[in-house]
């Protein structure tokens, strides 16, 4: 008589959610709040994918904003993304007006005295502006006016900005229109910081990545007991530095690509069978996020191949986003 | 929900500064009070909620569609049934017994009137102040107002103003004369609203068609041209009333003005019910 006993169907993979605090995000989010609480300019910039996007999420989630029916609301930080394809002074505007809620359309004059009015109803201390890399000089001026007429009567309130841009090589998106001799220019300039106006957020380090790795074998830790992620630190870092992903050689390494390759491997992992990362998981993995990333991929016959279990896009949250 | 925290989707879906109705706050006045603490022109939030200005169309605001209140119970994050005591929707359904009722049925000479002393304090148009016959504030004492002092008369929603002012001159309506109401004008109006109250509270289409019957024989025992049997005629009122499939015989606003005119009260109206009515009309109101 067979006694084989059929090892039980495993759910599908789960990819998990959750905002962690890197060094990245300290240094980052560190340099913000200091432009909040000191109602600072300055232009802050990191390579795209290292996480600022999510930090400022954070951050605003974190900054005790409420609305009340005792019209006593507030809303500390007020971070919108930068409107595209060199949008004129009204796309920031309305972008702006977004953050409080639900607004009826108004013509653009009278939303741009209503901004100000709600903004210094709001208590808003600190404007930041994500992508701000896409602001042109017609945005630029419209947040140094509203800046201005709140700092000016009756509302006599300072406020701190952050425009958050993401950058390569050695060009600080922004800082050559900002240095323009121009009267308007040279304004803007003398209202950002003294000491630090132009910041640039470094990745990780080697051993950065040795401690942001156990928050992800927490977070995989009920679908992969056995995880160890912390031995292969100097593996994975060498495999994101590569030229591939390191584009300036800056020998740091982005959140969103130790997000994808984590995550990627631990699903590897997690499909064939396995408690844990091994040495040849990670290798295929690298193999497949980096060496053949831009490899063609030819679909014949297989159409199961991109096939997504209904169970499992129903519970599944999205992967982490970094910005 | 006193406060939207931003972690909260409905943050987004939300005015910036949401308000909740006041008591006896007439959905008119609702959407003025939430332009003035948005910091909105006048009229801002009914156009947005109802798609049209609607200056001169006060009756939407008597019965309102549930698709608009729905909308804008989102907007204010409040439950729609906080929106609805706004209206006179739910008085209306159940007094004609029917579900769309239609503005007309509460009356035809449907104004907003202000009282300057209830917009000082707290900036609201009462829904009391909307019914037909009712001339004078009953928590203040003094005249209701339809015209500014410019002559102009009260819009609600003008163009290019500033809420709670007048379109002409720009007054605040809190700046309106306080003129105070004839004593016997009060007491007069007291009885209209407490026949408000009790068919607003237990109107059903049987207690109508009561309230009728007892006006009826009060009109002929007064003019002494025929007193029907007590008996007979009550049941053939009612009869008559369950039998008419068409629309009400009577707004509200005429069956009370005949109602006081005869000088019933609510207490003659409920003393000549049966006490089946009495119950179901118990349990109407209270719900």
């Amino acid at each position: 008589m067979d006694t084989t006993i059929s090892e039980p169907l495993r759910p599908p993979f789960v990819l998990q959610r959750a905002f962690i605090e890197t060094p990245f995000e300290r240094r980052f989010l560190s340099l913000v709040r200091h432009a909040w609480h000191e109602r600072s300019w300055h232009i802050i910039s990191a390579v795209p994918g290292s996480g600022k996007s999510l930090g400022i999420d954070e951050l605003v989630r974190k900054s005790g904003a409420y609305k009340d029916r005792t019209h006593l609301s507030y809303l500390p930080v007020l971070a919108i993304r930068s409107p595209k394809n060199n949008a004129r002074e009204s796309a920031l505007g309305e972008a702006l007006a977004s953050a409080f809620g639900v607004i009826p359309s108004m013509p653009w004059s009278r939303l741009r005295a209503w901004l100000v009015q709600t903004m210094a109803s709001f208590h808003v201390e600190c404007i930041i502006v994500d992508d701000a890399h896409d602001l042109n000089r017609f945005t630029l001026s419209l947040l140094k006016e509203l800046t201005d007429n709140l700092a000016a009567f009756p509302y006599k309130r300072l406020v701190g900005l952050c425009l958050v841009t993401a950058h390569s090589g050695n060009v600080i998106p922004l800082k050559e229109i900002i240095k323009q001799p121009d009267e308007i220019w040279r304004q803007f300039y003398r209202r950002m910081d003294k000491e630090h106006p132009f910041c640039v957020v470094d990745g990780h380090t080697q051993a950065e990545i040795v401690e942001i790795l156990p928050n992800f074998e927490e977070l995989y830790r009920s679908q992969l007991p056995d995880l160890r992620l912390r031995r292969w630190a100097p593996y994975i870092y060498e495999q994101l530095t590569n030229q591939i992903l390191d584009l300036d050689s800056s020998r740091r390494v982005t959140m969103d690509n130790i997000t994808k390759f984590v995550t990627s491997a631990v699903r590897r992992a997690y499909d064939g069978g396995e408690t844990d990362v091994n040495g040849q998981i990670l290798k295929e993995t690298a193999e497949l996020l980096i060496q053949h990333r831009d490899d063609l991929f030819h679909i014949g016959g297989d159409s199961d191949i991109f096939h997504i279990d209904s169970d499992s896009t129903h519970e599944e949250p999205p992967e982490q986003a970094v910005g | 929900m006193q406060r939207v925290s931003i972690d909260d989707p409905a943050w987004q879906n939300t005015f910036p500064n949401p308000i909740a109705p006041l008591d006896d706050e007439w959905l008119g006045g609702l959407l003025l009070r939430c332009d003035e603490v948005n910091h909105w022109e006048c009229g801002a939030t009914v156009t947005y909620v109802f798609g049209i200005r609607i200056a001169h169309q006060v009756p939407r605001l008597i019965v309102s569609k549930s698709s608009d209140l729905q909308y804008l119970a989102q907007l204010l994050a409040i439950p729609e049934h906080v929106l609805l005591a706004t209206t006179f929707q739910v008085e209306l359904m159940r007094i004609f017994d029917t579900p769309n009722p239609l503005p007309k049925y509460l009356g035809r000479s449907i104004w907003y009137k202000i009282c300057p002393v209830c917009i000082t304090q707290n900036r609201i148009l009462r829904r009391t102040h909307v019914l037909p016959h009712i001339e004078c504030c009953q928590y203040h004492h003094i005249a209701l107002l339809d015209r500014c002092r410019c002559g102009s008369y009260i819009v609600l929603f003008p163009r290019h103003a500033l809420p709670f002012t007048c379109q002409k001159c720009g007054l605040h309506w809190a700046k309106l004369p306080q003129i105070p109401a004839a004593p016997e004008r009060i007491v007069l109006e007291q009885k209209y609203l407490s026949l408000y109250e009790f068919f607003f509270a237990k109107g059903t289409p049987e207690l109508v068609a009561c309230a009728f019957w007892l006006h009826d024989y009060r009109w002929e025992a007064r003019t002494r041209r025929f007193v029907f049997p007590f008996e007979g005629s009550y049941k053939a009122r009612i009869q008559a009333s369950w039998e008419d499939d068409g629309p009400p015989r009577s707004s509200l606003e005429n069956t009370i003005r005949a109602l006081v005119l005869e000088d019933i009260s609510p207490q003659d109206i409920m003393s000549i019910l049966p006490n089946t009515l009495q119950e179901g009309g118990s349990n109407s109101g209270s719900n």
